[in-house]
């Protein structure tokens, strides 16, 4: 290992990606679900 | 879903493609930077979600201008959802910028100019949206929505120049001609990613706005206006 570099981390770009798709697919899934009720609502 | 297939739909399944498309060379196939090792590749989700947080706030700084003038429901709606998904993007960086410090700097957070200045920009615009669902009357909530707005967009310029203005732990703006050739691929992808997904969201989102007020879930500011309890929107 080199002195003043970063050994590993994936750990926390596993975690960063994860914490990102997380969060864009629930808001995505609560437009299209709010929008499946307003559907629903109107048939 | 009786919904039509439309626009903004296949804007979102673009931007969901270019999203796997991005985190996969940013993940496998770009370099690993110098210093910062395998870190550095938190770099392709949180700048671009930095970037287009900043842009849909500004979107939404111009579309509270236009409410105001207007008076057009549709400005408001614009409004709300350009703050709204402004605010996923911001509260998603800040929470990737803090697994990025962990790893970098040994500490979740600290009280650093950008930080800081970040974490202002998402309680001023969770406060616009908390303001406006407190207001009963739709005139008045569109034009508070569209003030709060404006106030809160003062920050937005503050966040990007603070690093280059203030001393800031945080780097300042990097451009293609400081980064290596290999990682300037998946960032551009995953920027027009996030842009692509986020269209499609502020679509959706004041889509649902509008619906509301037409099925009468929210009073119409005609109404109000002849009832005499506002005088515009």
């Amino acid at each position: 290992m080199s002195e003043g570099v970063i050994a590993g981390g994936w750990n926390y770009v596993i975690a960063a990606y994860s914490v990102t798709s997380a969060g864009l697919a629930v808001y995505a899934w609560s437009l299209i679900a709010r929008r499946r009720s307003i559907d629903r609502d109107e048939s | 879903m009786t919904r039509q297939f439309k626009w903004d739909s296949g804007v979102g399944l673009l931007g969901l493609l270019l999203l796997f498309v991005g985190s996969y060379i940013g993940l496998f196939v770009a370099p690993s930077e110098r210093y910062m090792g395998e870190v550095q590749r938190i770099m392709y989700v949180h700048v671009p979600c930095a970037w287009n947080a900043m842009l849909l706030y500004t979107l939404a700084f111009i579309f509270a201008i236009v409410s105001l003038w207007t008076h057009r429901p549709k400005w408001d709606a614009a409004t709300t959802a350009a703050a709204e998904v402004g605010l996923v993007l911001n509260a998603l960086l800040l929470v990737q910028g803090s697994i990025w410090a962990r790893a970098t700097w040994g500490v979740w957070w600290d009280w650093d100019v950008r930080l800081t200045t970040s974490l202002i920009m998402l309680l001023l615009f969770a406060g616009v949206l908390a303001l406006r669902s407190f207001v009963q009357d739709a005139g008045k909530r569109a034009t508070w929505t569209a003030i709060a707005t404006i106030v809160a967009f003062v920050d937005v310029p503050l966040v990007y120049f603070c690093v280059r203005w203030w001393r800031s732990l945080h780097q300042v703006q990097s451009s293609p001609e400081t980064v290596s050739s290999g990682m300037i691929l998946p960032l551009r992808v995953n920027s027009f990613a996030v842009l692509f997904l986020a269209i499609w969201m502020v679509a959706m989102r004041a889509g649902l706005e509008l619906h509301r007020r037409k099925k009468g879930l929210v009073a119409e500011p005609e109404k109000i206006e002849s009832q005499g309890e506002t005088s515009h929107v």
